[in-house]
C-alpha cells in the first residue's frame, strides 16, 4: 500500500505540475482517484486508483481534497485526484438593470426622482431575493457555491427542483432554478453538512 | 495530524436498528486478532447502551477495562453530536486518545437516528450505516445519505425476513444500485452471523491490515 501524507499541490493553480500532468497524461502513465464530495474532508481513507495502486490516506486534521490535487508523483508516475460529479440545483437570479431609466416629457427633475427610486425599488427586490433564497437554501443545510448570477447546491434528485420552485413561489418572477450534473466545490465557509 | 491519532469508526442507524449489539459483536473478533478498542456511545438521555457495553463486554467478559467504555447523554438530536457540532465527542475521543494510546481503534456509536444520519469526518474516518429488514425490503431504495453514501451499509437481523415478507433479494438488489458499488453486508447480530465481513471491512479500510500495536511493538 502506497501512503500519502500530505498533498503535493493542484494541478488547476500550479502550472509546474500541470505540465507534469500533460506529460503523464500523454505517456499514459497518470493514474486518477475517483472520491465523493463526502470524502473530500476524510483524513484517513484507503483507496485504488484507476490503474489499481493501492493508496492508503493519512492526512492531517482539516486537510481538504480537491479535485485536481496532485497525492503522488515520481519518475514512473502521477496519481491525482478526481472529484466525482454530483447532481447539483442551479438557480440564477435574473439580473435588473440599474441605470433603465423612463421619460415621461422634458422635466428632467422628475426623471431623476424617479430614476432614484427605480434603483431604491432594484435594490430592495435584489436584497428581499437574497435573503428569501439565502433563508431557504439555509435552512436545508446545503452547502454553496456562487457562480456570477448562478447558486449551485446539491439536491438527491431532480424532483427537488419542484421542492425549492415550491419554497420560493414568491419569487417565480425573479429566479430560474434547474438541475444538472457537475463536479462540486462549496465555497470556502460555505462547506456545511446536508440533510 | 497528531501522530497519537487513533482510527475512529462512527456507527449510526435508527432506533432498534442493532447499533449496540453489532459492537457487541465486533469487540470480541477484533479482540481475537489483537486489537485494543475504546468505546464511545451517545444516547439522547440515558447511558443504557453503554452501561450494557461495559457489562457485557468490560465487566463479565473482560476484553477491555470498564473506563474504555464511555456513555454520552446529547440531550438532543442525535445527529447533532457526531455532525453538526460533534466537540464533546472529539474531545472524549482526544482524551481517550491521550490516555489510551495503545488503542488501535475508537468505536462511536449514534444514538438513533433518521436515514440521513452522516458524522462528520473530523469526528469518524469510517462510517457504518445499519438497518435492519423489520422496516420491510424497501428500505434500501428509499435512499437517504446513511443508506447511501456510508462507507458500508450493514442490513441486520436477516433471520426475520421470513417473518415479516421482507425480500432480502431485494434489499440485496437495491443495495447494489443505490450505492453505486460501495459494500454492503447481511448480518444477523445476534448470532454473529456475517459480523465477521464487517470487522475484515475495518481492518482492511480503517486499519490498512497493520498489525495490532501490542503486536508491532514486540
Amino acid at each position: 500500500m502506497l501512503t500519502v501524507s500530505t498533498i503535493l499541490g493542484n494541478i488547476k493553480n500550479n502550472p509546474d505540475l500541470y505540465q507534469k500532468y500533460e506529460s503523464f497524461l500523454k505517456n499514459n502513465t497518470l493514474e486518477t482517484i475517483t472520491i465523493q464530495r463526502s470524502e473530500a474532508e476524510k483524513v484517513r481513507m484507503r483507496k485504488a486508483s484507476d490503474k489499481k495502486t493501492d493508496v492508503g490516506f493519512i492526512l492531517p486534521s482539516r486537510t481538504h481534497l480537491r479535485d485536481g490535487d496532485v497525492v503522488f508523483l515520481d519518475d514512473s508516475k502521477m496519481i491525482i485526484i478526481k472529484l466525482s460529479p454530483e447532481l447539483v440545483a442551479i438557480l440564477n437570479v435574473k439580473k435588473y438593470s440599474h441605470n433603465h431609466s423612463h421619460s415621461h416629457g422634458n422635466d428632467s427633475q422628475d426623471n431623476n426622482t424617479e430614476k432614484v427610486n427605480h434603483d431604491h425599488n432594484s435594490d430592495d427586490l435584489l436584497t428581499n431575493v437574497a435573503i428569501k433564497v439565502g433563508h431557504t437554501i439555509g435552512n436545508l443545510h446545503r452547502p454553496l457555491k456562487i457562480d456570477k448570477n448562478n447558486i449551485i447546491f446539491p439536491i438527491q434528485s431532480p424532483d427537488e427542483i419542484n421542492l425549492f420552485l415550491r419554497l420560493l413561489s414568491d419569487l417565480k418572477d425573479h429566479i430560474e432554478i434547474r438541475s444538472d450534473t457537475l463536479i462540486f466545490e462549496p465555497d470556502q465557509g460555505f462547506d456545511v453538512h446536508a440533510h | 495530524m497528531s501522530l497519537s491519532r487513533i482510527p475512529r469508526i462512527g456507527i449510526g442507524g435508527p432506533v432498534g436498528s442493532g447499533k449496540t449489539m453489532l459492537i457487541e459483536q465486533l469487540v470480541p473478533i477484533l479482540k481475537k486478532e489483537g486489537y485494543n478498542v475504546g468505546i464511545i456511545s451517545n444516547d439522547v438521555v440515558s447511558r443504557e447502551d453503554a452501561d450494557r457495553m461495559r457489562k457485557n463486554l468490560a465487566t463479565e467478559r473482560g476484553l477491555m477495562p470498564e473506563d474504555l467504555v464511555i456513555g454520552i447523554a446529547t440531550g438532543g438530536c442525535p445527529h447533532t453530536a457526531v455532525r453538526e457540532d460533534p466537540s464533546i465527542n472529539i474531545s472524549v475521543v482526544e482524551e481517550m486518545e491521550t490516555k489510551h494510546p495503545h488503542l488501535d481503534l475508537i468505536i462511536i456509536e449514534s444514538g438513533g437516528d433518521n436515514i440521513t444520519t452522516t458524522f462528520s469526518p473530523a469526528l469518524a474516518d469510517y462510517f457504518i450505516y445499519i438497518i435492519d429488514v423489520s422496516g420491510g425490503d424497501k428500505y434500501p431504495r428509499k435512499r437517504g445519505l446513511g443508506i447511501e453514501t456510508s462507507d458500508l451499509l450493514v442490513i441486520n437481523k436477516i433471520d426475520i425476513a421470513s417473518f415479516i415478507g421482507a425480500d432480502l433479494n431485494i434489499m440485496e438488489r437495491d443495495a447494489k444500485i443505490v450505492r453505486n458499488g460501495r459494500p454492503y453486508v447481511f448480518v444477523n447480530s445476534k448470532t454473529g452471523e456475517g459480523v465477521k465481513k464487517v470487522a475484515e471491512h475495518i481492518v482492511k479500510n480503517v486499519l490498512f491490515d497493520a498489525p495490532p500495536k501490542s503486536v508491532a511493538v514486540n
